[in-house]
């Protein structure tokens, strides 16, 4: 039968016809085992630890980076600084003692081991790739630095973390936690030989031999090193790569990113790669969230114009209590009467978008962040901004110099010369030598120093762990700006009816021996079937 | 965009083209008939008989000679006498059983009658193949056109809900094209795809490609053993659907119509301004804030005479404002000859939404051609084109619909939409009513292939080769373009501004290649009859995506690709390919239709997973008993009443390997096509000094020895009918999936995501019971179809002995459903202070007090936190039922359909509950709060705005689990056939008019204003049902 042999002969065809490999190389993501030929292929890999963390979609998380510029602002919650208006960002119950294993909010986000990983599998591949000695030995001194961030990060916040230095395998991921000392002497080893292989040279980004030495300063600083706090923050001012950029209230705006006192920070780049969560500081009215609200505790931190605090001074007025102080405060914080983006702020009237018992969004405060905002209307849309942000500056070197000198009772000009570059940028009279004389005097008026100079920069929460001063400034009420009273619309002037009634968002309970440490999420522990330890007090 | 259509218009033309060509040269095949009935020559006159049924002689029927008035009946044995000679046909008809054609051979005549109940007669589609449902050893259930038509039903997935017993079908959404139930049959074996398999004439395809009414048949096979021969897809159970051929006779031509009205089902209440004002100011005293309204604010609320400062407004009724107008036309022509038959159709759906700018249009051509080109060999050519056009209004803060819907059910009622200057009011978040009146759109076009294509060789007798191609291109674009808006202060002051404005272009291409051979062996020794099935089947599919974004366009005006600015331009794209390969072979034998055995293997191979865990084999067997044809049966008593009883018993294991569910219409992003291996994914970029910086990173973990996930599944059948036309089908069924692929959770340290693992057991088992029964009384005939299941899902075995939450309602737990709400429990409200302090117990923040809900400390550690957290219920029913019954008198019908589910639970949240502070509202239900004043028994907790203690998603307990069971008047149909007198006065064959009723009724405890069949966990943020109110008409010319 022809039809027949037609027939056999059409089906053994589509057989054959068919029959592609079952062997398919992805098509749209490359074969780890064929990478590292060459050098194209190694930066590809440096710039993947550089950038963000996976999205639930396995695509990069938007806006986030090897640091995220939102844990950088809302880590400001977790100190006295600060308040999140909002349980469900993940801060709220860090900043008011109540987080547990099964609530750890945002330490989730902060126990990870997705950069060292990636860290760690360009260290072990890195041998292989063609690209020059030179280069190599920087890319590798790089990674180390991000790797040694991740550490002392986890380090501060959990205390003693598994060090790893090898890409694991799911079976042999169960490796019981080292102790914090021995996480922070890690962290010391490898900056020292990372900085030996870095030069100052600022690489667009990159992280330099300033960005390696800055942290191990942050890492001595932490354990109380201060003679190598004053060795190492001394090689970088000896240095001569750093100095304060002229304008503060400007130095955080995207025109002058990457200026002369950055030493570490998170480049965007807008519409590209932007940074898609500024408006949550914003206040409600002009569109924003609300999210991270300067506290009364802040506000009341800054000093007079003429160099003394709000109980010592004469000039501050209760009744006007924004007027003559710090400029600092102006350039950081919006409070009520406070002229921004062309109108006065006034959160004060209860029909206004920014009353705190009014809309949701509205600061439960009275007070937002304008830190990295001076002008919203610069930015064509808020929610993408190229704004680099920052993560490290020379004024903080100049402080930790300072305070190590104090803490070793070495006072000498350099303190007050250190102290004073700082607070004259700001347009800060000198410090007053007859009254901040003593060590202790001193140590109060460096620590005042850094609050309000780092103020909103995610600072803050370190500090006051390493001092040991958190259970005295995160216990009790957060209050907010005076309640009672109406703002001028024309003037700005604010006319309080009642000096005591004030805002309020929450009580906060601080724990010693406790709460300096985060809760390791429960399902860190769960997952690590019995190597790992919760915190004392969980 | 006009480059597209042309590019179409080419593909159609082509297809229009084959089709003529294929058709005329099968024309010019035709071929005279062979065979002729050649007559006896032999004369005689008288002939005698004896005609017997099933259980005996057969009294009273009636013998006549065709063709002529020579009639006579039996006696009481059975026998008859009739004048007739050799060659004469006699019909011989008796009631209840089939007239039956007899050509007279010699003097005496054996005749058996066969009963005409249809049960027995009936034909039922099964994987690959046709079978008499007697024979049937499987748990196999069909539907046919009949149960489908006059009904408003937009796609296939609603118009089978309720048809099929252990078959729950979850309708989420009455999103005009989107509307599509989720299909669950015998329950959730997986966490990955659940999804059964839809094969469309012998190709798998999806229901979203199919008009409901080029449907012929619907069948449904639930067990191991049915479906085993679709081995590596079957696992979740397959449903074939059979589109309508060609028949044979003049062209017929028939016209199905209707049109009407969608309104959403069941809307959420939620408080009016004043009442609003009231309850927030409350809620902000019990947090010890300032109060925000003053008494005369609230009076101003409550007389409404500033609709200004102090409005009411309905932001519901400002957002349903759609026509909700549907439309269905269809036509379709059938006819052929012998040789050639042919089927062709076209449909048309138009339906505008509940809210203005949602609406689809879908058009669907279907045209089948069958061909006998000698009497050996027949070739079939299906083709259908499905083009749907879906347009969804979207929103300048997210970018999607979600977001319009849960605004609206959140911006309190004291915010105004306009102020009377005409300035928009606004709530944090915007205003949804703005958002709708911008008229901003995702543009969607779906245009769906399938082409079917098959040639069937009989080489010898009873032995067959048939080669099927099928291919199945999807093309679709969609084009979504984000407006912006610029909001005002009431004194007309510059405001918030939200979104920049963009456009997001995505082009989505698919291709499925399937290639079957198929060979055959039918043989019938005397009582032994043999079936054998031997095939080979291979598959690739390939799907390819682009997208470009383009924003900051100069106006919203304009929205083409080109219009945006060059800052801020991106695109992506992808593409992913899988192979699939099988080896299967069935053989059916049937000893005296008595003993039936059945017996499959399959061998199944992907391109997914690596080596020698690419291939798994997948056996099964089912046998079947039917007892009513056992002689002691015959003889027994029962025989008298019972028409049919059968056993069936089956064992057989099925294999996955897909990932996670997918959709047909975008890029299967979600499923990993390449588990095995460690790749690196770009697009992890940096910008170095402003200059963005390509990169990548290992960010999957990936498992080489990752191998098929196994179902096996046992199932027991019992089919009974009556005489008196009462049928049962009984089922009992024990599913259990074993390595489920899953990613069970690593250590943090690894430092990525799980990969998958082939772990976990998960049982499904349960029982099914169908009842039928029809009767009439007069020209009163009436029908009584009802399914019932009960499924008991379970997991045996997961990642380890301590259980896995799973987000923020859910959890795995041995013992438990697949989806477990997972929570506090939760023991009423604290009516003091006193009883909270007195309690001992810490709360789960230090605000606990008098009103708040109180919470059981399952631990005894005298503290709430996660660790006292329980399981709280499933939102997977364990008993659902449907319920069909037709009634007609003369020319009128009546068809009313219940379905329901019991035993299930959902849970509501966020908006769905509502909020006091101002950001959002409260629904009505809060206006039982406790307050230690006014109303110390209220059913609700105190009113409070940020303290988290009683949210529904910050603490989730049993306090928000709703009772989800309910019933439902799915469907009532009245129709009109109209006289033939008069259709043949007008020159028609025939004519219904009908009103037609979908989702009219329902009877559930669910929260007031929320549909029972909602997500499983809602907000409340999604397109509502609806219910259809249609008047139809259907014409035969």
């Amino acid at each position: 039968m022809k039809l027949r042999n037609i027939t056999i002969a059409l089906s053994v065809a589509t057989l054959l016809f068919s029959c592609q490999k079952l062997d398919q190389e992805p098509l749209d993501a490359y074969n780890a085992d064929n990478f590292w030929k060459t050098e194209a292929e190694t930066d590809f890999a440096v710039t993947g630890l550089y950038s963000g963390t996976r999205g639930s979609d396995g695509k990069l998380a938007e806006g986030s980076a090897w640091e995220d510029g939102t844990q950088i602002f809302y880590m400001d919650c977790t100190s006295d600084n600060s308040n999140s208006d909002f349980p469900w960002e993940g801060f709220q119950a860090l900043g008011n003692g109540t987080a547990t294993p099964t609530n750890a909010g945002n330490a989730e986000a902060r126990y990870t081991y997705e950069h060292i990983r990636r860290a760690n599998y360009i260290l072990e591949n890195i041998e292989k790739s063609p690209v020059n000695a030179e280069k190599k030995k920087r890319l590798t001194a790089e990674v180390r630095v991000l790797r040694a961030y991740k550490y002392f990060d986890m380090a501060t916040l959990f205390g003693g973390v598994p060090i790893i230095t090898k890409t694991l395998t799911t079976e042999n991921s169960f490796v019981p936690a080292n102790t914090q000392k021995e996480v922070l002497e890690f962290v010391e080893k490898e900056l020292k030989e990372a900085a030996a292989d870095l030069s100052f040279a600022k690489g667009g980004g990159r992280m330099s031999k300033g960005a390696a030495l800055g942290l191990l300063a942050r890492c001595y600083a932490f354990e109380k090193k201060y003679q190598d706090v004053i060795n190492t923050t001394q090689e970088i001012i000896s240095s001569a790569n750093y100095k304060l950029f002229d304008d503060y209230a400007t130095l955080f705006e995207e025109a002058n990113e990457n200026n002369s006192e950055v030493m570490m920070n998170i480049e965007y780049l807008v519409n590209i790669q932007g940074y898609t969560s500024l408006g949550v500081m914003l206040p409600n009215s002009m569109g924003g969230w609300g999210s991270i609200v300067p506290t009364q505790s802040l506000v009341d931190a800054y000093e007079t114009a003429d160099g003394q605090t709000i109980g010592e001074s004469k000039s501050y007025d209760p009744a006007s209590p924004y007027e003559k102080r710090d400029p600092r405060l102006g350039a950081t914080i919006v409070y009520p009467g406070a002229l921004y983006n062309g109108k006065y702020f006034d959160p004060l009237n209860p029909k206004s978008e920014d009353y705190p018992s009014g809309p949701d969004n509205a600061s439960s405060t009275a007070y937002n962040y304008k830190k990295y905002i001076q002008n919203p209307s610069s930015y064509a849309n808020i929610w993408n901004v190229g704004t680099n942000i920052i993560v490290m500056r020379y004024a903080e070197m100049l402080l930790l110099n300072a305070e190590a000198k104090i803490e070793l009772g070495i006072i000498d000009n350099t303190v007050y010369d250190n102290i004073d570059l700082v607070r004259q940028r700001a347009k800060m009279p000198k410090v007053d030598k007859a009254v901040y004389s003593g060590q202790s005097k001193l140590r109060e008026l460096v620590r005042r120093e850094l609050r309000v100079e780092f103020a909103g920069e995610g600072r803050r929460r370190f500090d006051i762990i390493r001092w040991g001063i958190a259970k005295d400034v995160m216990n009790g009420p957060v209050n907010g700006a005076l309640s009672k009273g109406t703002v001028d619309p024309k003037t700005g002037k604010v006319t309080y009816t009642s000096l005591t009634d004030r805002f309020f968002s929450e009580n906060r309970s601080f724990k010693a021996g406790k709460n300096e440490l985060w809760p390791i999420p429960q399902a860190v522990i769960d997952n690590s079937k019995g190597t790992l330890k919760q915190n004392v007090g969980y | 965009m006009i480059s597209k259509f042309t590019s179409n218009q080419k593909v159609s033309l082509l297809a229009i083209a084959l089709l003529v060509a294929s058709s005329q040269s099968l024309w010019a095949a035709e071929m005279p008939i062979a065979f002729k009935h050649t007559a006896n020559k032999a004369a005689q006159n008288q002939v005698t008989g004896k005609v017997t049924a099933e259980d005996g002689p057969l009294a009273s029927a009636t013998v006549s000679v065709k063709g002529t008035s020579v009639s006579t009946s039996t006696d009481a044995k059975g026998t008859f006498a009739i004048r007739a000679k050799a060659g004469d046909i006699l019909l011989v008809s008796s009631v209840g059983y089939k007239t039956k054609e007899v050509t007279v051979t010699g003097t005496t005549l054996s005749i058996q009658l066969e009963s005409n109940n249809e049960a027995l007669e009936e034909v039922v589609v099964v994987g690959f193949a046709k079978q008499k449902k007697v024979n049937l050893t499987g748990a196999v259930q069909a539907i046919t056109s009949k149960d489908l038509q006059d009904r408003p039903v937009t796609n296939v997935s609603s118009a089978i809900q309720g048809k099929f017993s252990g078959v729950t079908i979850t309708q989420n959404s009455g999103q005009p094209g989107k509307d599509n139930g989720t299909i669950r049959i015998r329950g959730l074996g997986t966490i990955n795809n659940a999804n059964p398999l839809v094969i469309v004439d012998g190709i798998e395809s999806s229901m979203n490609n199919i008009n409901p009414n080029d449907i012929e048949s619907v069948s449904v096979l639930k067990d191991g053993p049915s479906a085993a021969i679709y081995g590596s897809k079957a696992a979740n159970g397959v449903i074939l659907i059979t589109t309508k051929k060609g028949g044979s006779g003049k062209p017929q031509l028939n016209y199905t119509g209707y049109a009407g009205i969608q309104d959403p089902t069941r809307l959420p209440e939620y408080m009016n301004s004043y009442d609003h004002a009231v309850i927030l100011n409350e809620a902000l005293k019990n947090e010890g804030k300032t109060q925000r309204f003053s008494q005369q604010d609230l009076e101003l609320f409550k007389n409404g005479s500033d609709p200004d400062g102090h409005p009411n407004t309905d932001w519901l009724g400002l957002l349903y404002k759609g026509s909700g107008f549907q439309q269905s036309h269809n036509l379709q022509v059938t006819g052929g000859t012998e040789d050639v038959q042919y089927m062709a159709s076209g449909g048309y759906l138009g339906q505008k939404g509940v809210i203005k700018v949602a609406s689809s249009d879908r058009y669907n051509l279907r045209t089948n051609v069958g061909a006998k080109v000698s009497s050996r060999l027949r070739f079939d050519l299906g083709l259908a084109y499905n083009y749907q056009r879906i347009t969804e209004p979207v929103n300048p803060y997210t970018g999607d619909m979600a977001q319009i819907f849960r605004q609206v059910n959140r911006i309190p009622s004291f915010i105004p939409y306009k102020y009377s200057n005409g300035v928009y009011g606004r709530g944090s978040d915007g205003n949804p009513i703005a958002w709708m009146d911008l008229e901003a759109k995702d543009n969607m076009t779906y245009k769906h292939t399938q082409v079917n294509f098959s040639g069937e060789f009989q080489i010898m007798d009873g032995l067959k080769i048939k080669q099927v191609v099928g291919f199945q291109p999807i093309d679709n674009m969609s084009s979504k373009f984000v407006k912006d808006i610029q909001y005002y202060a009431p004194n007309g002051d510059l405001g918030p501004k939200q979104g920049v404005n963009n456009l997001t272009v995505y082009n989505f291409q698919s291709e499925r290649l399937t290639f079957q051979t198929l060979m055959t062996y039918d043989k019938k020794i005397g009582n032994h009859q043999i079936n054998v099935l031997g095939g080979f089947m291979d598959e690739t599919f390939r799907a390819d995506y682009s997208s470009a974004y383009a924003q900051g366009f100069l106006n919203n005006d304009f929205s083409e690709l080109n219009l945006g600015s060059k800052d801020g331009m991106k695109v992506d794209g992808g593409a992913k390919k899988l192979i699939l390969r099988s080896f299967f072979g069935r053989i059916n034998y049937a000893f005296a239709d008595k003993y039936l055995l059945e017996a499959n293997v399959r061998r199944d191979g992907t391109s997914r997973f690596l080596g020698s865990n690419r291939w798994s084999t997948f056996p099964s067997f089912s046998a079947g008993w039917r007892i009513s044809q056992e002689d002691f049966f015959k003889e027994s008593s029962l025989s008298d009443v019972i028409s049919e009883l059968k056993l069936r018993g089956g064992w057989g294991k099925l294999g996955n390997q897909q990932l996670a569910a997918t959709s047909d219409n975008s890029y299967p992003s979600s499923d990993a096509y390449y588990p095995g291996l460690f790749t690196i994914s770009p697009g992890y970029n940096y910008s170095f000094g402003g200059e963005i910086s390509s990169g990548g990173a290992i960010v999957e973990s990936a498992n080489p020895i990752l191998k098929w996930e196994s179902t096996t599944s046992t199932n027991i059948g019992l089919d009974l009918n009556f005489k008196n036309n009462l049928g049962f089908v009984f089922e009992y069924f024990d599913r259990k999936t074993d390595g489920v692929l899953l990613k069970l959770p690593v250590s943090n340290l690894y430092g990525l995501p799980a990969p998958y693992q082939n772990a976990g057991k998960v049982q499904n088992n349960g029982v099914e019971l169908q009842v039928n029964y029809q009767n009439s009384i007069g020209d009163f005939k009436y029908s009584i179809a009802a399914n019932g299941s009960y499924i008991n899902n379970q997991i045996k075995k997961w990642a380890s002995d301590e259980p896995q939450v799973n987000g923020t309602f859910y959890i795995y737990e041995q013992g438990r459903p697949i989806r477990s709400f997972y929570g506090y429990e939760t023991a009423g409200i604290y009516r003091s202070d006193e009883e909270y302090k007195n309690s001992g117990i810490q709360g789960v923040n230090g605000t606990v007090g008098a009103g708040d809900i109180i919470y059981k400390d399952q631990n005894g550690d005298k503290k709430i936190d996660g660790n006292d957290r329980v399981y709280l219920g499933s939102p997977d029913p364990k008993f659902i039922f449907g319920l069909t019954s037709n009634m007609s008198y003369k020319n009128f019908d009546l068809s009313l359909f219940f379905q329901g589910a019991a035993k299930v639970q959902g849970y509501l949240w966020g908006e769905a509950i509502g909020g006091i502070s101002g950001s959002d509202k409260p629904t009505t239900i809060f206006a039982d709060r406790f307050n230690a004043e006014t109303n110390p028994n209220g059913s609700m907790p105190r009113a409070l705005t940020s303290w988290s203690q009683n949210s529904p998603s910050g603490t989730p307990s049993d306090f928000w689990i709703q009772n989800a069971s309910y019933v439902r008047l799915k469907n009532i149909t009245f129709g009109y056939t109209l006289p033939k007198t008069f259709t043949d006065r007008i020159g028609i064959k025939g004519a219904k008019v009908y009103y037609s009723g979908q989702n009219l009724l329902t009877f559930t405890g669910f929260a007031k204003g929320f549909d029972p069949e909602a997500p499983a966990d809602s907000r409340g943020n999604y397109y509502p049902q609806v219910k259809t109110n249609v008047f139809g008409l259907n014409v035969n010319f």
